[in-house]
């Protein structure tokens, strides 16, 4: 909700509520036909095919991964190498202090540990989450877009944001209703 | 020129018509899973809660009962230094494969129907863990020094051994839980969502709140978050996989016959797939019913399962056969003996149920009949589940009470102690599932949004076609124009 | 070393009444200080050194001087300063040094006999004992209840305060009235008063009963012995007309025939037979070719299971077999000369007196043969509870065979008339017995039943009793005396071949009691009631030597070649065959309407004496494996006869007199023959033993001493739950015990020298590169299964015992135990020991499955077990194909046996009793670790750090073979077990490893164990076994 008691408020951008998936699919594919940039689509469940709309670029997180998974199994052998053969060697069983055989479940375990911790909190970090607090949640029918609804949003830093006419073009697009969001 | 494509896609009616699959749309589904949380509890929760809370009080009082005395008052001795405790552990751990195995696996490989009951079957796969984990806990002889295990130098500043299966075993044992954990919190958080901007009360907002951690469902988060889910759901399964070799370790490296298997990490894991579905049917069965889930989890849903529930079953049942073919075929005198000893001797009983639950009675499942039938599926799945105890039984106890020697061959009796602590920890599991479906949202909803159709011509066997695919193909045509 | 209290009586009573207050002796020094009597008491005996006490300025240098050898009661034994010298037994300069052992040569009593050890003082706490290397009886092995009796010292239920008719009393009381009472007597010379004494040889005490004849006439000595040697006496009696004591050469023997006699078990000199025995079985050692044993028995015995030939015949038909040997020997000894003479004569009694029971034929005709090849090298022996026919034609063939002074030796010891149990009853009974003094002996319990002694002591005016344990004879004697452990005072012993030694105290007194030397010199007024002094004069009368050579006697624990004169005699034959004509005619055959019951020492507790310790209750026995029970014994087909399986309660009933008692059906037993282990079924041994097993005594009577045949067997229907450490006895097919005949292994190439020990690792395993290799070679030839190592390394390594729930569970912790094996034909079987501790595995499974490197190797090839790092997963038990390792249930050490299950509530801490026994140098575990054999590591750090001082700093020190001994292989009578260091290839184990039946135990498994054990070798008649095998083949 909008209860900004600045006369001249700032704008964080406008929103227009779509139909369904398709739809915004539609209205998103055709914002960026139109040329803006800076927008982003809000709906209930991942849409297909929306990335592509919004021209957001392959994530850098398989590789953030790779890195997280290589650097679990680098530190686990070292370590137990290190260990076994120079901090303190012990006889266990007649075993080689160097031995590799004993060491690959734990390597692996490690291994997969680090790449699911990188690929959770890299996904956190690339949707700078956690915030607990955005602009948009001000706006009350917002709250429908975890259920049912389905939002398109062009953010007033756009270079070709117009107040009005974006919100002409929007609603054009069978956006209804479309609202301004104040910051 | 893209008049006449866009017409269609613009013609709301249509499309609200079209979301509409069996009484079921977007906010319906919503309503149904999230109400689950929001109405006031069922009649049947309380008692149902306090018993499995005062049955779980049991097991604490057992372990408290343990620690304070010693180990002495469970069954074990020589030579059968392992018993209930193990038994359950890798009885628990069987169980928690099967919630990763099918939010992961099946999830790869694309099966729309896992939608309905990943989440449910996470949760348990979750709740089964730590039940398996209070066991190796408490059955060490000195608990207050269990962090000696932990990868650390000791009290007298030595580390351990990472030679050892058991050590092996509790890294498998905590990365599986930690990436379960995460994988069914990622999975949750949308949903979550849905509760904070559903929530009415503060506490509700507050906590749903900040456990949603602000998700907003754009689709830069979308973005990234599948493809986090689908590098979790990669890593998963490798480990899913892992986790049950391991445990499966800590008898196949041993010297003991019996034990000493090479067949076992398999044999184990297509166990834990078994034992888990037989789980997460028992659970969801009465899950359904009780909060009239009919609709979301269908008879499909069951008769999926029971497939793979024979399936699995017949992977066991094989392995059986080869166990024994390998001891004869081996002329090891002591494997041979482990092995006649497994089918005649004091614990034949035990072998035989553990045959009849696990091999026979699934065999049921060809019968279409049976598969359509929720009450024999319940039967069926709580068979299997006492089959998979004594299979852990047998082969633990079994194999240990006559090895080598046979001076010092013996017996295990459990106490009172012993049975406490089992019954009381299948209390903690239940308390734990209440709580979930009492305060979380027990379908995942964002998921089946995904998959239910738009158009009437979608309608396949009360399924959509990839809904995905669908959208994808308008785009492209979008983009041709 | 303290002089005993009776010097200044009311200051040593006071002491424990000062002392003795709360539930232990006490609680803490302080606590003992603020007792104003205590501080008293100090100042009076000695100021100066009570003074540097309160002082509290004292230097442990100079405490260790003032406490000699007797620190032990924490302190309070040093104010009590020796007034006499005794010697430790070392071969350094002679001095006490803090935290390094002194041993002391002593001597434990027993039943007309004694045994010599060495023991272990910690500090002047005695802890440990080891047998007496210089004294023939021992050569430094011990036995089973040797190695126990350091337990009794500490017992807790031991007896501590003088009681008068169950009031307690004190010492002061007890002799202003033993002055009065004996004024009395000395003026009807004795008129009245009765001795009874347990069969002590003790020539200070022979001293003070001739001093007793000549100041009191008419006071009689009785001796009481449950399990006595009488017929021994009485057969040698019959055989050489005069008493001779008979001892035995086996090193000469080279066939033996056992009848009925367990003289490698519960016998007298059982430890220095094995030893003798042993050293015929040693293979490739000895030059002297391999012993034959035949073994005639009703019940297994150890013995029985180290023999070559064994038959099963019940205990009343021994005699028949006796007599037909002794047809078949003679007739063909003497076959050439005339009809009128002796030897015929006895054959024709022998003939008369007819032996209808049917024997194997072989049995009678080739042992005859083969003792005929032997003349002058074999051995006929007569069990000690043996009728007196059968001691007396066992002297008879030995003297035919010409075995008298090569493999028998009968010596002449001083005769001296003393009455037995029954004619003080007798006399009892006629009320002529006016003072009845009891020492050490519980007739009461262990007396023949028809007897009735408890009743009748009740006629007596004036009972006095000096016992160790308030036991069933304290309750019914007016006066009970605390009695002073054998540790605790001043005595000497003879063993059964007259070796004489001393008995020297090693700690005072811990409830201040008195010997009987003391006691029995107080009542007939000899010139001192000091034991030192006593001990002197007799050692100077039995010895003529002076104060330099009681100097030396008491440093070795023996005199030197002191036994009594051997001298040669002739058989009566007139007299045997008088015998064999008048001896009773035999009872009815036994058969299965007829069945026998014999009664026999039990192996642990012998006559029921040792029923308190611990230790001994919870030893397996060798043969049945049960624990904290005794049973009714019968055999396979006895058991089906009458529909019995064990676990059964049966009540027997001989000649009116019934008992009930669980059945325990054991392979090897004489068909129709029940055996019942006596010394079970104590009312009022203490705690730990009583109500354990039952009372075979009960049964027992005068003429149905050692059996009886005719008992009436019931199943009362109810069972009782037997606590047995080993219920499977065959050994599946697997060749866990290896044995082969002589001429086997003679024919064994030998190059197939323990072929899969050295099988091939997958991998190169990590270096052992420590200087020493420790191993172990256990030869199963000479092992007899005595059980003696279980008990040495109980007491060696601080294991607790278990109680009896606990094994029933099969928890109990014996770090080595003994397995036995039946071989054979189920009813008739051969029986295999095999001692199994932690074989130290090089590829050591326990190791690799450790999660927190508790069980680790150390570079000398131990395998470690390191208690502060076990957390207690049982994965290493699990693992280990040996199934050696033991994990504390339960706070054992902690917490009363009783109490275990109820966890914190029960009472805590080890009495300190307990703890002073404990061994300073092995740690005492606790509840949720792991323990198991550890090459008694301790004995080899002490060893290492001994021959290092030696090399003084140098580097290189080596260690001679056979100076590192663990417990148990220190114990073993039969020198079985032996240690040493692998990488000295002229050690002793590095040679023994060589040998062509040296095998690893489960070695196929590539654990590569560092104990290795030696084949069993036997040496079978050929012709016997024949006729065996053919009977076999008719049965």
């Amino acid at each position: 909700m909008n209860t900004d008691p600045l006369p001249q408020p700032e704008l964080f951008g406008v929103i227009a509520s779509f139909e369904g998936p398709e739809s915004l699919l539609e209205a998103t594919t055709r914002a960026r036909m139109a040329g803006y940039e800076l927008l982003d689509a809000f709906s209930p469940f991942p849409i297909h095919g929306m990335s592509t709309a919004l021209g957001l670029r392959g994530s850098p997180l398989p590789w953030m991964v790779l890195g997280g998974g290589l650097a679990g199994v680098g530190l686990a052998l070292a370590g137990m190498l290190y260990i076994n053969v120079v901090e303190y060697p012990i006889v266990v069983g007649g075993k080689p202090h160097g031995a590799l055989e004993p060491l690959l479940p734990i390597t692996f375990e490690v291994c997969v540990l680090f790449a699911a911790l990188t690929a959770v909190v890299g996904m956190f970090f690339l949707n700078g989450l956690p915030r607990l607090h955005h602009p948009l949640f001000g706006l009350e029918d917002f709250a429908r877009t975890t259920d049912d609804a389905f939002f398109l949003t062009i953010d007033a830093s756009d270079p070709r944001f117009e107040l009005e006419e974006t919100i002409g073009f929007l609603e054009a697009l069978g956006g209804k209703p479309v609202m301004r969001v104040e910051a | 020129m893209n008049q006449p494509i866009v017409e269609p896609l613009l013609d709301g009616q249509q499309d609200r018509h079209s979301r509409v699959l069996e009484g079921q749309d977007y906010h319906r589904l919503t309503e149904q899973i999230c109400g689950i949380v929001e109405r006031p509890v069922p009649r049947w929760w309380w008692p149902a809660f306090l018993t499995s809370l005062t049955t779980a009080s049991g097991a604490l009082f057992a372990a408290a009962y343990l620690i304070s005395t010693g180990v002495g008052v469970w069954g074990e001795n020589q030579p059968v230094g392992w018993a209930f405790d193990i038994t359950n552990f890798v009885f628990w751990v069987g169980i928690g494969h099967a919630g990763t195995l099918i939010s992961a696996i099946l999830f790869l490989l694309r099966q729309k129907w896992r939608t309905s009951i990943n989440r449910f079957a996470e949760a348990m796969t979750l709740f089964a863990v730590a039940c398996a984990g209070v066991y190796p806990l408490i059955h060490v002889g000195r608990v207050w020094m269990a962090w000696f295990l932990a990868p650390v130098p000791n009290a007298n500043a030595i580390w351990p051994n990472f030679r050892s299966p058991l050590l092996w075993d509790v890294f498998a044992v905590s990365t599986y839980a930690t990436v379960s954990l995460l994988f069914w919190y990622v999975g949750m958080i949308p949903d979550l969502a849905s509760l904070r901007d559903r929530a009415v009360t503060r506490p509700r907002q507050v906590i749903y709140g900040i456990l949603a951690l602000g998700w907003r469902g754009s689709g830069q988060h979308w973005h990234h978050y599948e493809i986090a889910y689908l590098l979790l759901a990669g890593l998963a399964t490798p480990l899913v996989v892992s986790v049950h070799t391991i445990v499966s370790f800590d008898f196949a490296t041993s010297v003991i016959p019996g034990w000493h298997t090479t067949i076992f990490p398999p044999y184990f894991v297509a166990g834990a797939i078994f034992s888990g579905f037989a789980m997460v049917l028992t659970l969801m069965i009465p899950a359904r019913e009780l909060f009239g889930l009919k609709d979301l989890v269908t008879d499909q849903h069951l008769d999926k399962m029971a497939k793979v529930l024979l399936a699995t079953s017949l992977m066991v049942g094989y392995a059986y056969g080869v166990e024994l073919f390998t001891a004869w075929y081996s002329v090891n005198l002591y494997e041979r003996f482990a092995f006649q000893n497994r089918l005649f001797g004091p614990l034949a009983w035990g072998y035989a149920i553990m045959v009849l639950c696990n091999v026979a009675f699934p065999q049921l499942l060809w019968l279409q009949r049976v598969r359509g039938s929720v009450w024999a599926l319940f039967v069926i799945s709580i068979l299997v589940n006492v089959g998979m105890w004594f299979e852990r039984f047998v082969i633990i106890v079994g194999s240990l009470e006559r090895d080598f020697l046979p001076s010092s061959w013996g017996q295990f009796i459990p106490t009172w102690v012993d049975l406490l602590q089992m019954v009381g920890v299948f209390g903690l599991f239940s308390t734990l599932m209440l709580l979930f479906l009492r305060f979380l949202p027990m379908v995942a909803l964002s998921e089946v949004k995904a998959t239910l159709p738009t158009r009437p011509s979608d309608f396949k066997a009360g399924y959509a076609v990839d809904e995905r695919e669908h959208v994808a193909s308008r785009v492209k045509e979008v983009r041709v124009s | 070393m303290n002089h005993c209290p009776s010097h200044q009586p009311p200051k040593v009573s006071a002491l424990p009444t000062a002392v003795l207050v709360g539930k232990e002796y006490w609680r803490s020094l302080d606590e003992l200080f603020d007792k104003p009597e205590y501080r008293e008491w100090l100042e009076r005996e000695f100021p100066n050194q009570a003074s540097e006490w309160l002082g509290g300025t004292v230097s442990r240098r100079r405490a260790l001087q003032l406490m000699a050898a007797s620190l032990g009661l924490a302190g309070l034994a040093g104010c009590r300063r020796p007034d006499y010298p005794i010697l430790p037994y070392t071969k350094t300069p002679e001095s006490v040094l803090p935290g390094l052992p002194t041993s002391y040569a002593t001597t434990i009593h027993r039943p007309g006999s004694a045994f010599p050890v060495l023991v272990e003082t910690q500090e002047g706490r005695p802890t440990k004992i080891e047998g007496n290397p210089l004294h023939p009886w021992s050569q430094g092995a011990t036995d089973l209840q040797a190695q126990a009796a350091v337990l009794d010292l500490y017992d807790p239920d031991r007896s501590r305060e003088v009681m008068l008719t169950g009031q307690p009393s004190t010492w002061q009381a007890f002799d202003a009235f033993a002055e009065t009472h004996i004024s009395g007597l000395f003026e009807r010379r004795g008129q009245g008063l009765h001795f009874l004494s347990e069969d002590v040889s003790s020539p200070a005490l022979r001293l003070l009963r001739e001093h007793l004849r000549q100041v009191l006439p008419e006071a009689v000595w009785h001796v009481h012995e449950a399990m006595g040697s009488e017929n021994v006496d009485h057969g040698a009696a019959l055989a050489f007309g005069k008493p001779l004591t008979p001892t035995y050469r086996f090193q000469n023997a080279d066939v033996i025939v056992s009848l009925g006699s367990d003289f490698l078990g519960v016998e007298d000199g059982a430890v220095a037979n094995t030893r003798a025995f042993a050293e015929r079985r040693k293979v490739e050692d000895s030059l002297a070719p391999m012993n034959r044993l035949y073994v005639v028995e009703n019940h297994p015995t150890t013995t029985g299971g180290m023999a070559d030939h064994r038959l099963r015949l019940p205990a009343s038909q021994l005699q028949e077999y006796m007599l037909a040997l002794a047809r078949e020997l003679l007739s063909r000894t003497r076959q050439d000369q005339g009809s009128d003479n002796p030897s015929s004569k006895l054959v024709k009694s022998i003939v008369g007196v007819g032996s209808p029971v049917p024997l194997p034929s072989g049995w009678v005709r080739e042992v005859a043969t083969d003792l005929l090849a032997a003349r002058g090298r074999s051995l006929i022996l007569a069990g000690q509870q043996q009728p007196t026919l059968v001691h007396g034609l066992a002297h008879l063939l030995n003297a035919e065979l010409g075995n008298l002074g090569n493999t028998v030796l009968l010596r002449e010891r001083p005769e001296e008339r003393i009455k037995s149990l029954g004619e003080l009853t007798e006399s009892m009974r006629r009320g002529e017995v006016g003072t009845l003094v009891v020492l050490g002996s519980n007739p009461v319990y262990d007396a023949p039943s028809d007897l009735e002694f408890g009743v009748v002591l009740k006629r007596v005016p004036h009972t006095i009793q000096l016992g160790l344990y308030p036991d069933e004879t304290s309750a019914v004697c007016a006066w009970h005396l605390p009695m002073a452990h054998f540790f605790e005072c001043w005595g000497d012993a003879e063993t059964a071949d007259g070796t004489y030694s001393p008995v020297q105290p090693l700690i005072a007194p811990l409830f201040g009691g008195r010997s009987a030397l003391e006691i029995v010199a107080r009542l007939c007024r000899y010139e001192t009631t000091e034991p030192y002094e006593i001990v002197q004069s007799s050692f100077r009368r039995r010895t003529d030597l002076g104060m330099e050579a009681f100097r030396q006697f008491l440093h070795d624990g023996v005199l030197h070649d002191s036994a009594w004169p051997i001298v040669n005699a002739a058989p009566d034959w007139a007299a045997l065959t008088r015998a064999v004509e008048e001896g009773e005619k035999r009872t009815a055959d036994v058969g299965p309407n007829n069945l026998e019951l014999s009664f026999h020492a039990d192996r642990r507790l012998f006559d029921g004496r040792f029923a308190n310790n611990g230790w001994l209750q919870e030893t397996p026995d060798p043969l049945t494996k049960l624990t904290w029970d005794n049973a009714a014994i019968l055999s396979p087909a006895t058991a089906r006869l009458s529909g019995v399986t064990t676990g059964d309660v049966l009540e027997l009933n001989l000649a009116g007199r019934t008992l009930q008692a669980p059945a325990c059906v054991l392979p090897g037993q004489a068909d129709y023959s029940i055996s019942l282990p006596l010394g079970f079924g104590r009312t009022r041994a203490g705690r730990v033993g009583n109500g354990v097993g039952c009372n075979p005594y009960r049964l027992r009577t005068t003429a149905l001493l050692n059996m009886g045949v005719g008992v009436q067997l019931r199943k009362t229907g109810r069972t009782h739950r037997l606590a047995c450490t080993q219920d499977h006895g065959s050994m599946q097919g697997r060749d866990l015990v290896r044995s082969l005949t002589l001429q086997e292994y003679r024919d064994l190439p030998a190059a197939q020298a323990s072929a899969e020990s050295n099988s091939l690792p997958l991998y190169n395993p990590a270096a052992l590169d420590g200087q020493h290799q420790w191993c172990m070679v256990i030869d199963l030839n000479q092992f007899t299964g005595c059980s003696a190592c279980v008990v040495a390394c109980q007491s060696e390594n601080n294991i607790p015992i278990v109680g009896k729930d606990e094994v029933l569970r099969g928890r109990e912790m014996h770090w080595i135990r003994v397995d036995r094996y039946f071989t054979g034909s189920a009813d008739d079987p051969g029986v295999a020991h095999q001692p199994v501790a932690c074989v130290h595995c090089e590829n050591a499974p326990c190791e690799t499955v450790c999660p927190v490197n508790a069980a680790v190797h150390s570079p000398e090839g131990l395998n470690l077990q390191v208690y502060n790092r076990c957390i207690g997963t049982r994965y290493c038990a699990n693992n280990c194909p040996y199934k050696v390792r033991h994990f504390n249930w339960f706070d054992y050490n902690q917490r009363p046996l009783d109490q275990l299950l109820a966890g914190p509530l029960a009472e805590k801490g080890m009495p300190e009793l307990l703890q002073m026994q404990k061994n300073p140098d092995v740690t005492v575990r606790m509840r949720g670790v792991m323990e198991k054999c550890t090459y008694c590591v301790q004995r080899i750090e002490r060893g290492k750090t001994g021959a290092r001082l030696e090399a003084a700093g140098s580097a290189a020190y080596s260690i001679p073979d056979g100076t590192i001994v663990p417990a148990c292989a220190q114990a073993c009578p039969a020198q079985a077990i032996i240690f040493g260091d692998l990488s000295d290839p002229n050690s002793r184990v590095a040679q023994a490893k060589h040998r062509t039946r040296n095998y690893d135990l489960l070695g196929e498994l590539g654990t590569r164990p560092r104990t290795s054990y030696q084949g069993r070798v036997r040496n079978p008649n050929p012709r016997l076994a024949a006729t065996e095998l053919v009977e076999e083949e008719d049965g």
